[in-house]
């Protein structure tokens, strides 16, 4: 089968590899209709996540049909012809994690678990496609993915939307959903959200779903004016990172108390101008003293109003420097955060999309076939041709 | 072969008992371990000589159980038992080891293990009526001073294998550190330096300080007694916590031919006859790459317990236990394994497979999340088997599938 392969830094390459096989008695194997690259992919393309090989499959947003499922697969959860999507993380359903319906935490999912151990003190869920310190499974940017523990992380799906419509239920609808369900919102709630890139819009569309009175959205409209748009498509009010100074704008707008939920789309490549802290990340992330360069998380925590939620749906791996503690803890904040629960919100948002209320396809920019990824990754990193979100089609 | 024996110690002969106990093992080195306290399982005392229970008469602490450990002003220390319910004295091995359990109405359970002292010629027996640390504070001075000028002249105590070894791994890291023209390379020539020495000389003195021999042995293949095992052997100790109950997962390790399923470095187990077993693990190259021993089950109970120990005659001496407990809540079932064992190839096999990452505490927490995957999933994930790119034409051809 075709699938994408990181072999380096900034390399990446479609080849002709073996096709998947069951490989546990619970596996299914997908074949995959639609898979799109996730803002989380480019960290590893661009070297920021360790613990990767050369030959690695990645991709951990894709559906599909199921070809073949192994013998202890719950058949009536799910069977050979159904039409599933696949959370990014793998879970077990009956771990304690899971069955707290902290399923990005499961304990069982992990064949290399040590590792994670070791780096984080305790080893997190394996996930599709996101390197070795997460299991080192073979990810589902391919025309065919093994899915582990099948009745459990196979999210049957009904025939009457499109792929574009249902994709996005396996990482950004939810890690956008639960970054503001983390905030418990109220009506006269502002929430701020800081980068708007796919998860940052799915934020903003979710904090209306869940009641905001208003959302913020930051970005650059130098570099990406088609994403602040998309913003104010969606009910954000914007703020120019490139000509405003955002602390002052987020003030003058709340009357100088700071919005109450502030939420960092962005991670650990966010691209700052006016600190110092830019360049001190720079010069440190170059030199390897540091794996992450937290801007967005800094600005952040100093913006929120006192006693407000901090969300960090944005993805980091390592160490940060220079995090504000004296401003999160005498404002007396709260920090939220997690790699998506999934499987916890699929049907929930289901529910939202099947009454209207959120039509996911919305944030596809571009559609491509899987022959054509390495392009489709340099066009998404660089933000050329408009590009917000790419869907990846492996059978064309 | 010795029973084990477990004595219930009604509450009106505490003070008289405890007392009784306290002179027979005075000074034996004891641990204490407190189990299902709010914070978790804790070790609260390791190895430290015993000088004595007591039951607090009188005040407001009247009631409490005392053990006192030390034996000097810097390494001394009380436990304090609160609210105790039940006493319990299980003599494993008599004039080996025992083991006192005192479950409390709060629901934690107080371990304390009695080991018999070390048989160093230094360790003199403290006459009752002499506890207490101050006095013999002087003496232990003393011994430090009597072991510290030990005969200079030097009778090997490595074995003929791993002087052998020793030689070859010292040279192998002292190339390796000169090599690295750097600060670690310095530190790893001279790690290489200290072990050609030990191979040529036979002499090594972390063997010496740790009163460990592996030159002279009676009889090869001898059996070390459960005390000697636990002094001379590596300690191993994990925990976890399972969603099944006590009873299923005892049944599930009490088929010891279960456990090659759970243990990658297991080759087979197989089941003699209601007690004994006999076990064949992957080994270092240097122990022969594979180890068989037959061992017996010294305490059984359905759905809690099960201690083991190696026989004579295998090329393993361990003994261990796993205790099965129902934690609070419905988070499942707490499992505590503890072993202690002498490895082939002696302690320079530990110290090569840590260095090489094959830690046995390492190994051990695998094993127990492996027993853990299988009781709550019903297998272990593999990656061995699925694709991989080859990057061809971006550096060396590699293979295309997994293969770890």
């Amino acid at each position: 089968m075709k699938a994408l392969v990181w072999c380096a830094p900034r390399k990446v390459a479609v080849e002709d590899v073996p096709d998947p096989a069951i490989l546990n008695r619970r596996d299914a194997i997908v074949r995959v209709t639609s898979t799109a690259i996730c803002g989380s992919d480019l960290h590893l393309v661009d070297g920021f996540i360790p613990f990767m090989k050369p030959g690695d499959i990645i991709g951990h947003e894709s559906m599909g049909i199921v070809e073949e499922v192994g013998p202890d697969v719950d058949r009536s959860k799910v069977n050979v012809g159904d039409r599933v999507v696949v959370p990014f993380p793998i879970a077990c359903g009956n771990c304690f994690f899971c069955r707290r319906g902290l399923w990005s935490c499961c304990d069982n999912t992990n064949p290399k678990a040590h590792m994670g151990d070791e780096l984080f003190g305790q080893a997190t869920a394996g996930i599709f496609g996101y390197s070795h310190l997460t299991g080192g499974f073979a990810g589902g940017q391919a025309e065919f993915v093994r899915v582990p523990l099948a009745d459990v992380n196979c999210q049957k799906m009904p025939p009457d939307f499109t792929d574009e419509q249902l994709l996005f239920l396996s990482d950004i609808f939810p890690t956008g959903y639960m970054a503001v369900e983390h905030c418990n919102v109220q009506p006269d709630d502002t929430v701020a959200v800081w980068g708007c890139g796919p998860v940052g819009q799915f934020v903003i569309r979710s904090a209306f779903l869940l009641g905001a009175g208003r959302v913020i959205a930051i970005d650059d409209e130098k570099k990406v004016p088609e994403r602040l748009q998309m913003a104010r498509d969606g009910g954000a009010l914007t703020i120019d990172m490139h000509d405003e100074y955002v602390y002052d704008r987020l003030l003058e707008l709340t009357c100088g108390i700071g919005p109450d939920v502030c939420i960092d789309a962005v991670g650990m490549e966010a691209h700052g101008y006016t600190m110092l802290g830019s360049i001190y990340d720079k010069v440190k992330t170059n030199l390897f003293m540091e794996t992450e360069r937290p801007h967005a998380l800094r600005q952040a925590i100093t913006c929120c109003r006192k006693g407000g939620t901090v969300s960090i749906p944005g993805v980091y791996g390592g160490l940060s420097d220079k995090i504000p503690m004296g401003a999160l803890m005498n404002k007396g904040l709260t920090i939220k955060t997690g790699q998506t629960h999934v499987h916890k919100y699929v049907p929930e948002l289901l529910e939202h999309i099947r009454s209207g209320r959120v039509d996911p396809g919305f944030v596809v920019t571009h559609r491509l076939p899987l022959s054509e990824a390495p392009h489709a990754y340099e066009i998404f990193r660089d933000k050329k041709d408009g590009c917000i979100k790419v869907v990846l089609n492996p059978a064309s | 072969m010795t029973e084990t024996m477990t004595q219930d110690i009604p509450r009106v002969e505490w003070p008289t008992q405890l007392q009784e106990l306290s002179s027979r093992y005075q000074g034996w080195r004891t641990s204490i371990r407190v189990m299902g306290g709010e914070i978790g399982d804790q070790r609260v005392a390791a190895d430290l000589p015993l000088q004595g229970f007591s039951v607090e008469t009188q005040g407001s602490e009247a009631g409490k159980i005392l053990i006192e450990l030390g034996d000097s002003p810097n390494n001394f220390m009380i436990h304090h038992v609160d609210y105790p319910l039940r006493v319990q004295v299980a003599e494993m091995q008599p004039g080996s080891a025992a083991d006192v359990e005192i479950e409390s109405e709060d629901g934690t359970v107080t371990l304390v293990g009695l080991r018999a002292p070390t048989a160093l010629p230094s360790r003199r027996q403290v006459a009752p009526g002499e506890r207490g640390f101050r006095r013999r504070g002087m003496e232990v001075l003393r011994e430090k001073a009597h072991r510290l000028g030990r005969p200079s002249k030097r009778e090997p105590n490595v074995g003929n294998v791993e002087r052998f070894a020793s030689v070859a791994a010292g040279s192998l890291l002292a190339a390796l550190g000169l090599s690295r023209r750097s600060v670690s390379g310095v530190l790893t020539a001279g790690v290489g330096a200290a072990l050609i020495y030990r191979g040529v000389t036979g002499y090594c003195h972390a063997y010496g300080a740790m009163d460990v021999d592996t030159a002279h042995r009676k009889g090869e293949r001898a059996a070390r007694s459960p005390e000697e095992i636990t002094r001379q052997g590596i300690h191993v100790e994990q925990s976890c916590l399972i969603n099944k109950s006590p009873e299923e997962l005892y049944e599930f390790w009490r088929h010891f031919e279960n456990l090659p399923r759970i243990m990658n470095h297991l080759h087979s187990v197989r089941v003699l006859d209601d007690r004994r077993s006999h076990w064949v693990a992957k080994a270092p190259r240097i122990a022969g790459g594979e180890v068989e021993w037959d061992a017996e089950i010294t305490r059984d109970e359905p759905g809690s317990v099960i201690a083991w120990r190696s026989l004579p005659g295998g090329q393993i001496n361990s003994v261990g236990e796993i205790r099965f407990r129902q934690a609070m809540g419905d988070r499942g079932t707490e499992v505590h394994v503890s072993m202690d064992y002498i490895p082939p190839a002696g302690q320079l096999g530990h110290w090569m497979a840590t260095l090489f990452g094959e830690s046995p505490q390492r190994q051990m927490r695998e094993d127990l999340r492996n027993f853990k995957r299988i009781m709550e999933v019903g297998e272990i994930l593999t990656i061995e088997g699925q694709p991989r790119g080859t990057c061809t034409g971006m550096g060396r051809e590699r293979r295309s599938t997994e293969t770890e």
